[in-house]
């Protein structure tokens, strides 16, 4: 009883100090790391301290050595990649940790060993235990001095380098998340530390960085967090940065990045480029500072006093359109007109994953719809805002397409739109369909769910979902558990179709007729509907009559077909199942509606096909 | 200059004088466009014929209904896109037998252009005009080979790129090149088939030899000739997209922007002749 007293008394005096802070900065680094562009390498020497914020005692720690993903063709990550035959063994990568010792001075290295938690896969590196010669007493606080060193990969998916051109992410060992038992899935005390997998990265723990790298004089760094200090020693120069509050730190560098500096809510805005892509500065800055005023306002203001943003070149490609704290990267063309908003659409992408992921730090390997799908769900609500008239993602000679919409072809252009539930782990989507399932069908079925609980009322989830879960790791229920609570309704049945299973959507309109009886003034009317798929979701039919009058008639959807018998004054000539398109998740809106009436757009049709059908033939007379 | 303009001048004349020809032609364009259009118009009325969206999807170009139409009723198109590609070919085989056609009647009867006489030289020149097209098909696909290669002198792979602005460069450098290549070829072209047709040798070769010859002696002359010729089509062109930007998105204008089109496809028709004519009148004078 005494102890449990004073377990509680001192995990009252942790809180108590943590909540002074903005996060619970679990996890807190100071690195020192030189770069050696002849050798493509990377010396490191890393103080970690890790606050123990549970009551279990912690006999080992687990960390990522993701550069040991790229150490050979056998990992899970290239076996994944089948390597794309991007690397050769000149061009393999690995990190390999020299000591570890603990606060006693102990080397911890001797008994560490690496372990593939997810597949068994003895090949693959990127899990690293370390057994401690001393435990980590509950709510205690650890020291462990590291020397590392690291081979760069030539460029792959998120780091590496090409060139001139260095990307340094998830690029130090880092360590994984101990979560107590009831925290998220966790039954007991466990750590969250997967392999690095070829989908999926993110899930750590929030600290304080602070990094000082030693590069040649010639290179120009774009980091996480804010300069403070940089000086020139020989032909070399000392980079300092520091970040507070974060999951992760990541940098990169080349002697040819041009920096354009702007100011926005008192956020400094650092936008890295090559030369030839200064220009896309504006387009960038414009995007960026409509998406911060639209999070701002909708979910809660951003806290950091930085963000860097990468436009890695052509040859870093592989390296654009990534999201880590406080520095994000996208790709551009220079030749992309403005009517191509790919690089638009990905700053507000990669921007609106500083809320969703970094600051709401999900898991990403094991729940990445919670990552990329809010995400992308909010990217297609500010780029259509931004945007407006459906121009979004292309706006070139008349042809218009807009983010949600592009979002949601993409989805039901995929070969298989039931190939996996959304609640799989990024891993397990082994024949494909995750970036579709993650990102396209969570943002299609967030927007349905906008439909249906209305937009003031999402707004009110997803507000009450950022400020109570920021700093935090929320999981599925969390989440689900919000949107019952906030909304009022229990949303489950939703859940349970969009979530877990993988049913489809489809309402249609069969046929709908209207006749007057013989000396009768009412009108004799029906609509058939029909359910073509398995999801069951309730839906509105409007009702248009001749002489201009409408009804709004509802059907719960769940019957396989359901006729509707009306009498009216007029004649009813149209019927059309969610005239608002509320139901977005449907995947035929052109068998929503029905209409007794001629149309014109037929014959329009009809013109402009044998009008361009002449001109193509006449055409071919240029090769005559 | 002068050579130049007295020979579309009198291209001109020769137009007005073979309206018959002209304007079977433009039936026969009529009618395989009805063959590629007749089936794609079925489809639609049968899958959504019924259905609010199409009104819709007419009134502005709308992404999300393009891709259902594509997504739940693509079959049909895949068919009715396979059915017109062997249209266009028949088509193109048709193009062949005109172009033979109209030379013949402008060189064989001067102000009389006997719509009888323009089938025969047709038939009469049929093959000879084919292996020329397939001869300066092949000159076509080398050249954009080889301009495609010098445009990716550096390769296409992203990871060994500096930067795409080089290969941006080049690309339009070789665009521009191509073009103006395409402008000179199309003037041969038609130079060797007034040889052919002035000639009447079976084989097509020496036609060609004299072509190049001929073309090469008076450039000047010809290139001016390509030059009036483009311009006509540019003013023609522009025209068209003027009025058609003017009407184009009204549900009312359905009869001015059937009746644009068809003036502009028949326009597009007489151009043919016409120029094929002042080609003829040129190599003439030259």
């Amino acid at each position: 009883m005494r102890k449990s007293i004073a377990t509680i008394l001192l995990i009252c005096l942790v809180l108590l100090l943590q909540g002074q802070n903005i996060s619970p900065r679990i996890a807190n680094y100071k690195i020192e790391v030189s770069l050696d562009t002849e050798k493509k390498t990377l010396e490191g020497e890393q103080k970690l301290i890790w606050q123990n914020i549970s009551t279990d005692t912690i006999n080992e720690l687990h960390f990522h050595l993701y550069y040991n993903a790229f150490k050979n063709e056998k990992s899970t990550f290239l076996r994944a990649r089948s390597n794309d035959g991007l690397l050769n063994s000149s061009e393999y990568g690995w990190t390999e940790v020299l000591s570890i010792k603990d606060e006693a001075g102990i080397d911890l290295i001797g008994n560490s060993y690496h372990d593939p938690v997810d597949d068994g896969n003895e090949s693959d590196k990127t899990v690293f235990i370390v057994p401690l010669a001393n435990p980590i007493m509950p709510l205690g606080l650890a020291s462990f001095d590291m020397s590392w060193q690291a081979k760069i990969p030539k460029i792959m998916p998120r780091t590496g380098y090409n060139k001139d051109f260095y990307f340094f992410a998830q690029w130090f060992p880092k360590l994984g998340v101990y979560e107590p038992a009831g925290m998220r899935y966790a039954e007991q005390g466990q750590w969250n530390c997967h392999q690095y997998h070829s989908s999926g990265e993110y899930y750590s723990d929030f600290g304080n960085y602070d990094v000082t790298m030693t590069v040649p004089a010639d290179l120009v760094i774009a980091s996480s967090g804010e300069l403070i200090s940089r000086k020139e020693v020989g032909e070399t120069a000392v980079w300092n940065f520091r970040v507070e509050d974060v999951i992760d730190f990541t940098w990169s560098c080349s002697p040819y990045f041009e920096m354009e500096q702007r100011v926005h809510n008192g956020v400094e805005l650092k936008f890295y480029s090559y030369p030839y892509k200064t220009h896309f500065a504006d387009r960038y800055f414009h995007t960026l500072g409509f998406t911060m005023d639209y999070l701002n306002d909708h979910l809660g203001p951003y806290p950091y006093p930085t963000l860097s943003i990468v436009d890695a070149p052509l040859h870093g490609i592989f390296c654009g359109g990534m999201e880590y704290p406080t520095l994000i990267s996208s790709i551009s063309f220079c030749f992309l007109p403005k009517g191509i908003r790919v690089a638009e659409t990905l700053v507000a992408h990669e921007y609106i994953h500083q809320y969703f992921m970094q600051l709401v730090a999900t898991n990403e390997t094991e729940e990445p719809w919670m990552d990329e799908g809010i995400t992308t769900y909010y990217e297609g609500r500010i780029m259509d805002a931004l945007y407006e008239g459906n121009s979004a993602t292309i706006d070139v000679m008349g042809v218009k397409v807009g983010n949600a919409e592009y979002n949601r072809t993409e989805f039901f252009n995929s070969p298989n739109i039931k190939i996996a539930p959304n609640t799989r782990k990024s891993w397990e989507f082994e024949d494909g369909g995750y970036s579709v399932v993650s990102y396209n069908k969570t943002a299609i079925w967030l927007k349905t769910l906008e439909g249906l609980l209305g937009i003031e009322k999402i707004d009110e989830v997803m507000k009450e979902y950022f400020m109570r879960w920021k700093f935090k790791h929320p999981c599925k229920t969390d989440f689900t558990d919000v949107v019952n609570e906030v909304s009022g309704q229990d949303m489950h049945w939703f859940f349970d179709q969009v979530l877990e299973d993988v049913v489809s959507c489809d309402y249609a309109i069969d046929f709908i007729w209207s006749y007057q009886q013989e000396d009768a003034e009412i009108f004799t009317s029906g609509v058939i509907v029909h359910r073509l798929e398995d999801m069951q979701l309730p839906v509105e039919v409007l009702m248009k009559y001749e002489d201009g009058s409408e009804s709004l008639e509802k059907w719960d959807g769940k019957s396989p077909s359901h006729r509707f018998n009306l009498e009216s004054s007029s004649k009813l000539i149209s019927a059309e199942i969610d005239p608002d398109r509320k139901i977005y998740i449907d995947k035929n809106f052109l068998n929503n509606s029905y209409t007794s009436e001629p149309l014109s757009g037929m014959k329009h049709f009809f013109n402009r096909f044998l009008i361009n059908a002449q001109q193509a033939l006449e055409t071919l007379n240029i090769l005559i | 200059m002068g050579k130049a303009v007295q020979s579309i001048l009198k291209g001109f004349y020769t137009l007005l004088n073979s309206k018959r020809i002209w304007v079977f032609q433009y039936f026969m364009n009529f009618l395989f466009a009805l063959l590629i259009t007749f089936p794609l118009n079925s489809l639609m009325r049968k899958t959504v014929g019924n259905s609010l969206s199409v009104d819709r999807a007419y009134a502005r170009f709308d992404y999300t209904l393009m891709n259902d139409f594509l997504q739940n009723y693509g079959l049909g198109v895949d068919t009715i896109k396979s059915q017109s590609m062997l249209v266009f070919f028949l088509y193109l085989l048709l193009l062949v037998f005109f172009n033979a056609g109209i030379l013949h009647v402008v060189q064989r009867y001067p102000g009389s252009y006997k719509f009888r006489e323009f089938l025969a030289g047709g038939v009469e020149y049929f093959w000879r005009f084919f292996r020329l097209f397939i001869y300066f098909l092949i000159l076509y696909f080398v050249l954009l080979f080889i301009g495609f290669k010098i445009a990716t002198i550096n390769g296409l792979s992203p990871f060994g790129l500096e930067s795409e602005s080089g290969l941006i460069f080049r690309s339009k450098i070789v665009l521009f090149v191509l073009g103006f290549l395409f402008i000179l070829l199309r003037m041969l072209q038609d130079i060797i088939k007034v040889m052919i047709t002035k000639s009447r040798e079976p084989i097509i070769m020496r036609s060609i030899v004299g072509g190049i010859g001929f073309f090469k002696k008076h450039f000047l002359h010809f290139f001016m000739l390509a030059i009036l010729q483009l311009t006509v089509l540019a003013i023609f062109f522009g025209f068209y997209i003027i009025f058609r930007n003017a009407t184009d998105h009204s549900f009312k204008m359905f009869f001015l922007v059937f009746l644009l089109g068809q003036v502009f496809v028949l326009s597009r028709i007489a151009l043919r002749i016409w120029r094929l004519s002042s080609v003829y009148q040129l190599v003439l004078r030259a």
